[in-house]
């Protein structure tokens, strides 16, 4: 059956189903929602699309493309519909703290009828996204305005207030990838573990729903780890002992824990990919990685490994790395600035999927598709059970000036995504947290144009909910300050007086002396004496530390 | 086989007409006329072109044709015609289309015109004002009210038409009389529309050229433009606005 036989669903039914859910606290009850919901819809399309709008996404991260929407746009889209202007809007945004709500408002008292009723598809939007996106150059900005104010004009009310979110990538809903994994799990009777690992290979909560549907379980696991698509990156636990490791594993690949940015990297059909933690895509910030991975790496390969920066044989801070992902004009001038190493540890595919073999095993590959060049490590990896061995490794990779070590069981597959215990790393500074940067303040006099103090949030990962712990206002210097405030003005939502709100999208290490209850942020919990460390700017808003990890960090603080 | 010889003014000014609302439209080559019509993707204006075979040098349709247009790019080619040169349309395939003035030859590829939005019937309106009078009044009186507001409101009963334009300090009322116009039936009506559109739909007109409004009560306004010396018909369709309550 073709797509076009089948009933299209409407973006105002999307709407309706939204606004169900998002008076639902329970996240069973979310889950199970979100299955029949899903499960009723016709062509795969919808489906593709539902699945990702529903988590506030056009696209999956990974994918280039962007609708490239802010918040300005959005109050020129509006005003040109529905003739509120920014003033309006910003007052509205005060009283209900939601631009999607204002919108909705705005629209509600729209003054421009129309020649004929049309309603909004889910086809519909998708069109316009993929064209929005395709938008490049002068007067791009314009024809997004335009786009925009049309899609308002059509809306309702309540079509408004989620086309609003879905631009800004914040839905409100409190579904998070773990609601999303269990509603198509319960929507096609599959269990939870298939359909997330079916996730973490392909990034693509849309694609995963589709195959689930039309192909079953048996379909999900035959999803495969492709090249050029990334994969979830496998992470590490905290160990609190070199013993600790020996014991849990007896026998221990230990390699040095990089203070640098970790990379995967894709080498097929002639091309090369490099994926940030995040999973962008940095290939074009890295020409000199990407020269020597042609020189070194054998085609058909996807590495996992770490970039560093180096100058003169010593290790640059992290923050450098970060400043060349960033990068996007005058790559050749940092190339030189900023030297930057890449060392691989793992291989998770060769001539096809590897990520189920032994480390032990892939490591063997790893050492055969990898030869080391100026720029081109494979990470030094000792196998002992030898807690004296381990830890002359471990004063080894300080005193090159690194974290500390990773401490990997040789035969544990590649898990991605999980922060299992097959992999303990162990650094040598105090426990930092990692937090959403959800506001901010403008300084005092000569601070005045830039931000100085930001507020903080951990997160509820089953719901995705940001809860506020806090502000950090010491450990910046000034370049910080100047560079921080470049980056999140354009995420500013609304402003009242000196104070900020942002769109949730940057996330700060920070250190503190101590954790206290605290009836003061939504979180229960507040930071004494918090101080900024560092942007890490490798992490997405769902990576942040939480509500559990703040938790267990409090009551670890009161046993100790 | 289509081929049809027109002033480049025609030309120009047809596509002019369509670029303010649609990127791409859809022109049927009929047997009496060139006929094009679409909707801008709000639904909020049409536009309808009609060039009657009598305003062409040359009009040979074989049998009668749609062809999907991308109007930016003729638009622009046609930029190029000087004034009273003429442009021959020839229509050999169903890929490309040929324009030709001058010493030069255009290949424009054509574009599949089931891929182009179908363009809706045109609305039955009943509408009780109708006024005649001279577009380049009319363009300054809508110029004059961009600078203020993003909405003007007509007006028209037996005192004449009034086009009414309010900012947050300044008001702008254009007033033309029974006699000032060139055809007025007196009767009342008004409705309220943005300037966004109207200001786009304006550069069609030229002073001299004739327009013909047709106006009701919080309902969509026609407005009939004679463009190229009386060669071309234009016409926009505008929804209305409303007041705020």
């Amino acid at each position: 059956m073709t797509n076009e036989m089948l009933t299209p669903l409407t973006f105002a039914e999307f709407a309706e189903f939204c606004s169900v859910i998002e008076k639902i606290s329970s996240t069973l009850e979310l889950a199970a929602r979100i299955a029949s919901f899903i499960k009723k819809i016709d062509s795969d399309a919808d489906l593709y699309d539902s699945v990702m709008f529903l988590m506030g996404r056009v696209y999956p991260p990974w994918d280039e493309r962007e609708v490239g929407v802010g918040v300005g746009l959005i109050y020129e889209a509006l005003k040109l519909a529905t003739g509120v202007d920014r003033r309006k809007i910003e007052d509205w945004i005060r009283e209900t703290g939601d631009l999607g709500l204002a919108a909705e408002r705005a629209v509600s008292g729209k003054k421009q009828l129309t020649l004929f009723e049309e309603e909004l598809t889910l086809r519909k939007l998708r069109e316009v996204f993929d064209e929005m996106s395709s938008l490049v150059g002068e007067g791009s900005q314009k024809k997004k305005i335009r786009m925009l104010a049309d899609l308002y004009i059509t809306a309702s009310p309540l079509e408004a207030r989620y086309l609003t979110r879905l631009i800004l990538g914040e839905m409100r809903l409190g579904v998070g990838e773990g609601i999303i994994r269990d509603a198509i799990a319960k929507a096609w009777g599959i269990e939870n573990e298939v359909v997330e690992r079916a996730y973490m290979i392909s990034n693509d909560f849309g694609k995963v729903a589709v195959v689930a549907r039309n192909e079953g379980r048996e379909g999900l696991l035959k999803m495969k780890v492709q090249l050029h698509i990334p994969v979830r990156m496998m992470l590490a636990q905290v160990a609190d002992s070199i013993s600790e490791a020996v014991e849990e594993m007896g026998k221990v690949a230990v390699e040095w824990k990089f203070d640098g940015s970790r990379v995967q990297v894709h080498y097929g059909n002639g091309k090369i990919t490099i994926f940030s933690r995040r999973l962008e895509n940095v290939t074009n910030a890295l020409p000199e990685i990407v020269e020597e991975i042609k020189k070194g790496v054998s085609e058909n390969v996807i590495l996992d490994g770490e970039v560093i920066a180096v100058k003169d044989g010593k290790p640059m801070p992290f923050q450098h790395v970060l400043r060349r992902f960033r990068r996007k004009h005058e790559v050749g001038k940092m190339v030189e600035k900023i030297p930057l190493e890449v060392y691989f540890f793992d291989v998770l595919y060769w001539d096809g999927e590897l990520i189920d073999r032994p480390l032990e095993e892939r490591r063997k590959v790893l050492e055969t598709v990898v030869k080391e060049g100026e720029r081109l490590k494979i990470a030094t990896q000792v196998v002992t059970s030898d807690v004296s061995e381990i830890e002359r490794v471990y004063g080894d990779a300080l005193e090159a000036g690194h974290e500390g070590v990773m401490m990997k069981n040789p035969f544990s597959p590649y898990v991605p995504g999980k922060r299992g215990k097959h992999w303990l790393k162990l650094k040598a500074v105090m426990e930092t947290l990692d937090l959403v940067v959800v506001g901010g303040e403008w300084g005092e006099g000569k601070r005045s144009h830039w931000l100085s103090s930001f507020e903080l949030a951990c997160i509820d990962p089953e719901t995705g909910k940001l809860l506020t712990v806090g502000k950090v206002a010491t450990g910046f210097t000034e370049d910080d300050l100047q560079e921080l405030t470049e980056l999140f003005k354009p995420l500013i939502e609304y402003q009242e007086g000196k104070r900020v709100i942002f769109t949730p999208k940057y996330v700060f290490e920070v250190a503190y002396q101590e954790i206290q209850k605290s009836p003061k942020y939504e979180s229960g919990f507040a930071l004494r004496f918090p101080r900024y460390v560092r942007l890490r700017d490798d992490k997405d808003v769902d990576e942040a530390d939480s509500i559990e990890r703040v938790a267990r960090l409090y009551e670890s603080q009161r046993k100790g | 086989m289509i081929d049809a010889i027109v002033e480049g003014d025609v030309l120009k000014a047809v596509t002019k007409a369509m670029v303010a609302l649609v990127s791409e439209a859809r022109f049927h080559f009929k047997d009496d006329t060139l006929h094009s019509r679409a909707v801008d993707p709000a639904n909020v204006a049409m536009v309808i072109v009609n060039v009657p075979r009598d305003s062409f040098e040359v009009y040979k349709v074989d049998e009668e044709k749609i062809v999907g247009v991308d109007v930016n790019r003729i638009y622009d080619i046609s930029k190029s015609i000087k004034k009273g040169e003429l442009v021959e349309l020839i229509l050999e395939n169903e890929t490309t289309l040929k324009v030709k003035f001058g010493s030069v030859e255009y290949s424009v590829a054509l574009i599949d015109p089931s891929a182009i939005r179908k363009e809706p019937k045109i609305p039955n309106l009943e509408l009780p004002a109708k006024i005649v009078l001279d577009a380049g009044e009319f363009r300054k009186a809508i110029s004059a009210a961009d600078k203020i507001s993003d909405h003007v409101i007509f007006r028209s009963d037996e005192t004449g038409f009034y086009i009414e334009a309010e900012g947050d300090v300044d008001r702008i009322t254009f007033h033309m009389s029974d006699a000032e116009l060139i055809e007025f039936n007196r009767a009342e009506a008004k409705s309220m529309f943005s300037v966004e559109y109207l200001k786009e739909f304006m550069k069609v007109a030229g002073t001299g050229d004739i327009l013909t409004i047709y106006l009701g009560n919080n309902y969509p306004v026609r407005l009939i433009f004679d463009v190229a010396d009386g060669k071309a018909k234009v016409e926009y369709i505008l929804a209305p606005r409303i007041e705020a309550e």
